[in-house]
């Protein structure tokens, strides 16, 4: 049904490689019976259970593994030496951890990285051999999202970062860090539908967020060291005019999310090293009319690492680019408008 | 003696007052010049990019203003050239990955520097004497280059840079596999610290914008392209932005030295220079007619671009038959048509009236008027201003006389000049086309030669017989999947894009779910064969497995070459080079 992805294939390649044909390919063959059960009978029924969500079914899973090998690179998910690579086991609970990171939705969305074990059991089973795997795999989704028992944010803090799984190691700090980053990333018009938008609206609550991906594309651009993210907006909203309030909320979402992403990049390089490359995130905001482009002379927005030896002030994308403050883009919009008629 | 006003020579042999008198601000693409944006500007030669980098270049534009500084505006453009002789040393792509990135990388960073200079001495003026020594000591700190003290600054600095031009030929000359230049200069070295300095030093320059204008990008070797790719991703001052220009087909990838990519909307935007020239009303009809009347006005010519290309009054007279008579038909075919039924069949049809209305042995039609020769320009100013340069040319000759003010081409010079043009065109394809066109082996020509020509007969044979879309001179390949030999098609194809005889644009098609390439002839071949070069809004579905059939064997195209169950895919006829 979804062909195996690029990460999945380079994670069985590990697993044989380091336990051998026999034990390598029955562990790989737990996995693929996982990944059936949940492709099948778990994942594509999320949307029942929670309408309003983007999507959180089978493309978003592909699309979260896809992120994952763009992140890493290829190297790094082949390699031998851990300062470069993830070994066999970081590979294999990697995917496994993808694969079911979401599979607690089924159950409602609160909560959902803990509501792990019933889908866990139905996929990969209830054995007894599988309490190590369990163990180590629940914290790992845990961490994904959410607060720890202490109420901190820092739930990959409290993860080993050295674990043993069937005698090989395994540093679930950085599978937590690549899992939630490239989960953070896997934003776009492929997780809404325009069609259902529009015939089957969603609730206005969940109106910006719908908005939001449809307007969102990511690229993670390793050799250059940073994560892209564009912004298209149609400020008609397909509608005959601006629609002033549904953009500002839109600009507002857009302005939370491009820095939620730029801390999640900075959280995610700190406990896994294989992440240091992305050492900034790029923003771009394009404009368009029922799809004609608006030209606004807004230039990127760079966020980087750089810190600089003064006292820390909360910082508004508006900050860095005083043309994206509403004010200043309403009118812009609405002259570039002008000439565009 | 009178000047010839349709002057069609590379714009970078302009003079400055030629600059001024023949440039027509097109604002379309006038505002992304102006724009503090990244943008790559794309069209096939002599679609205007040189004209349009250089005339917002500073000297230009200090030209264009009189000497006024003051009415230049904030964006100080740079014209940077890319086919120069500095630039053009193939010498670092013969060393080791590391020097070569560092030698092509100063090499560009010395171009850059030298336009700079030039550009900056038109308004050396501005900078206040003690600025002057303030900002030569502190460049030759940047630099580390003594600049000469007997000129102002820039000239001192445009010296330098040529300097630097010789010193590392030098080193290149010395033919060591891992020569090294010590003094080699980067962009973020020395380019950004001189605008820099420049902008916080200079009252003259605060709040203004350098806008680096490179044209011919696609003579970059591929190291340079990825240098300069590094700084286009590398920017984020709102100080310094790039324009690039390069041509459609022999563009460059957007690779950077680290192994990225460029990103479209993001890093820069795209914009196609290619004009819609099938609708009227488009903007390129309106640019060509602003052009014309332009060149007609500094030659003190009165009359106005229709009324100086005026049509043949027979053909005129003939079209007007031609359209009652297709009104005729459209009354019998419909005999209770709505008024757009009636309407759309004469649209469709009067023209191709006209050309079955005229016996077989006739001469070729009296192929005149401005109209026409909009559209046998297909888009490209050039292919619009040669024409008109050589009929302006046959006029005077005509005359006898030196100093004589040509008030209109007569329509048969018109004819005249185009037949002449497009035979010459037909017999250069044929005959000498793989002498002038890179990559193009003898039996590439003669291939391309055979599609064109059954093509034309294919055209020919829709003009005559055709039920709806007669006119159709516009075509897409189906059947791409179904060949073997599709990369020979391909690699055909893009030699006769690359030598500008054939032109494509992609647009979405009906069904919205993928792009497709239309492709178009050069239209001025089509008036030695008697077809209507004015074309109408509908394409001509061709499989591939003909075209190659055509090309490697000469192998007429079936009339039911056109796959009709792919017309579905086909938009209505798009604007064409939007």
């Amino acid at each position: 049904m979804y062909e195996l992805t690029e990460i999945e294939r380079l994670a069985e390649q590990s697993i044989v490689r380091c336990y051998g044909e026999s034990e390598g390919k029955a562990l790989w063959g737990g996995y693929s019976n996982a990944r059936e059960n949940a492709l099948k009978d778990i994942l594509p029924f999320i949307s029942q259970e929670e309408k309003e969500l983007t999507d959180h079914g089978p493309r978003h899973i592909i699309n979260v593994l896809e992120n994952a090998v763009k992140l890493l690179g290829q190297d790094a998910c082949i390699g031998t030496d851990s300062k470069t690579a993830l070994n066999a086991n970081e590979m294999y609970f990697l995917v496994l951890a993808i694969l079911l990171h979401d599979a607690g939705n089924i159950f409602g969305r609160v909560n959902h990285n803990t509501k792990l074990e019933e889908a866990y059991e139905h996929c990969r089973g209830a054995g007894v051999d599988l309490a190590r795997e369990r163990r180590l795999l629940y914290p790992i989704i845990k961490a994904h999202c959410g607060k720890t028992a202490s109420g901190s944010k820092d739930t990959i803090g409290v993860l080993s970062k050295s674990n043993s799984f069937k005698s090989h190691m395994l540093d679930s700090q950085r599978v937590a860090s690549i899992l939630r980053f490239a989960d953070e990333l896997a934003e776009g018009p492929q997780r809404t539908s325009a069609f259902m938008k529009e015939h089957f609206p969603p609730v206005d609550e969940s109106r910006p967020y719908h908005d939001y991906a449809e307007v969102t594309e990511i690229t993670i651009d390793r050799n250059n060291s940073r994560i892209v993210v564009t912004y298209d907006i149609d400020i008609f909203f397909s509608g005959s005019e601006i629609d002033e309030e549904r953009l500002k909320e839109l600009l507002d979402l857009c302005e939370v999310r491009a820095i939620k992403l730029d801390l999640e990049r900075k959280y995610a390089r700190h406990y896994c090293s294989l992440l240091r490359p992305f050492k900034q995130t790029e923003i771009s905001f394009h404009f368009n009319c029922n799809g004609t482009p608006l030209e606004t002379n807004i230039l990127r927005i760079v966020l980087d690492d750089l810190v600089l030896p003064e006292p820390k002030k909360e910082e508004k994308l508006s900050d860095k680019n005083a043309e994206l403050s509403y004010e200043n883009l309403i009118s812009t919009l609405k002259e570039s408008l002008k000439q565009c008629v | 003696m009178t000047k010839n006003p349709f002057e069609f020579e590379a714009a970078i042999r302009f003079s400055a007052t030629e600059m001024v008198d023949y440039f027509v601000d097109d604002n379309n693409f006038a505002r992304f010049i102006q724009s503090q944006r990244n943008v790559f500007l794309l069209g096939e030669r002599g679609t205007g990019k040189t004209m349009m980098l250089r005339y917002y270049s500073l000297p230009i534009q200090v030209h264009k203003n009189e000497g006024d500084i003051s009415k230049i505006g904030n964006s100080l453009g740079i014209y940077i050239p890319c086919r120069n002789v500095t630039l053009a040393k193939s010498e670092p792509e013969l060393l080791p990955k590391w020097s070569r990135e560092l030698m092509s990388e100063h090499l560009l960073v010395v171009s850059v520097v030298n336009s700079i200079a030039s550009a900056l001495i038109e308004i050396e003026n501005e900078v206040l004497p003690e600025e002057e020594k303030s900002l030569r000591k502190q460049l030759e700190f940047i630099f580390q280059w003594e600049l000469p003290e007997d000129s102002t600054i820039f000239k001192s600095l445009k010296s330098s840079a040529l300097r630097e031009s010789i010193n590392i030929q030098k080193v290149l000359n010395s033919r060591k596999p891992d020569c090294f230049y010590d003094n080699a200069v980067t962009y973020s070295s020395v380019v950004v610290p001189l605008i820099e300095t420049l902008l916080s030093e200079i009252s003259f320059f605060r709040g203004k914008h350098f806008n680096l204008l490179f044209d011919d990008a696609e003579a970059l070797s591929s190291t340079q392209n990825a240098v300069l790719n590094s700084w286009i991703a590398s920017r984020t001052t709102s100080q310094i932005s790039f324009k690039v220009a390069t041509s459609f087909v022999d563009q460059q990838d957007l690779t950077t030295r680290t192994g990225g990519e460029l990103l479209e909307r993001h890093d820069f935007i795209r914009v196609d220079m290619t004009q819609d020239f099938q609708n009227r009303e488009a903007s390129y009809h309106r640019l060509a007619k602003d052009i014309v009347n332009r060149r007609l006005e500094k030659a003190n010519v009165s009359e106005r671009a229709d009324d100086f290309f005026p049509i043949n009054p027979e053909m005129e007279k003939d079209l007007k038959e031609a359209e009652q008579s297709a009104k005729i038909k459209a009354k019998q075919k419909f005999p209770d048509g709505t008024d757009k039924q009636i309407s759309d069949y004469v649209y469709k049809l009067k023209r191709a009236e006209y050309f079955r209305s005229r016996s077989p042995h006739a001469n070729l039609p009296p192929y005149s008027g401005f109209e026409l020769l909009v559209n046998i320009s297909t888009g490209v100013i050039r292919y619009l201003l040669e024409p008109c340069f050589e009929m302006f040319d046959a006029e005077l000759s005509k005359k006898k006389s030196e100093n004589i003010v040509i008030k209109k081409i007569e329509p048969s010079t018109q004819a005249t000049i185009l037949k002449e043009m497009s035979t010459r065109r037909w017999e250069w394809v044929r005959d000498g086309f793989n002498n002038s066109v890179r990559g193009c082996t003898n039996e590439d020509a003669l291939h391309i030669f055979q599609i064109l020509d059954n093509i034309a007969l294919l055209f020919k044979h829709r003009l005559l017989n055709h039920a709806s879309e007669p006119r159709a001179i516009t075509f897409t390949i189906s059947g791409r999947d179904k060949v073997e030999d599709i990369d020979k098609l391909d690699g055909l194809i893009e030699i006769a894009r690359r030598a500008q005889i054939l032109f494509m644009r992609t647009s979405s098609g009906k069904t919205r779910d993928k792009r497709i390439s239309y492709y178009t002839f050069d239209r001025l071949f089509w008036i030695e064969r008697g077809l209507d070069p004015i074309g109408q809004n509908a394409t001509v579905s061709i499989e591939a497995k003909y075209l190659i059939e055509a090309a490697l064997h000469n192998n007429k195209l079936p009339v039911s070459a056109e796959n009709k169950k792919h017309n579905s895919q086909v938009a209505e006829q798009p604007d064409f080079f939007t």
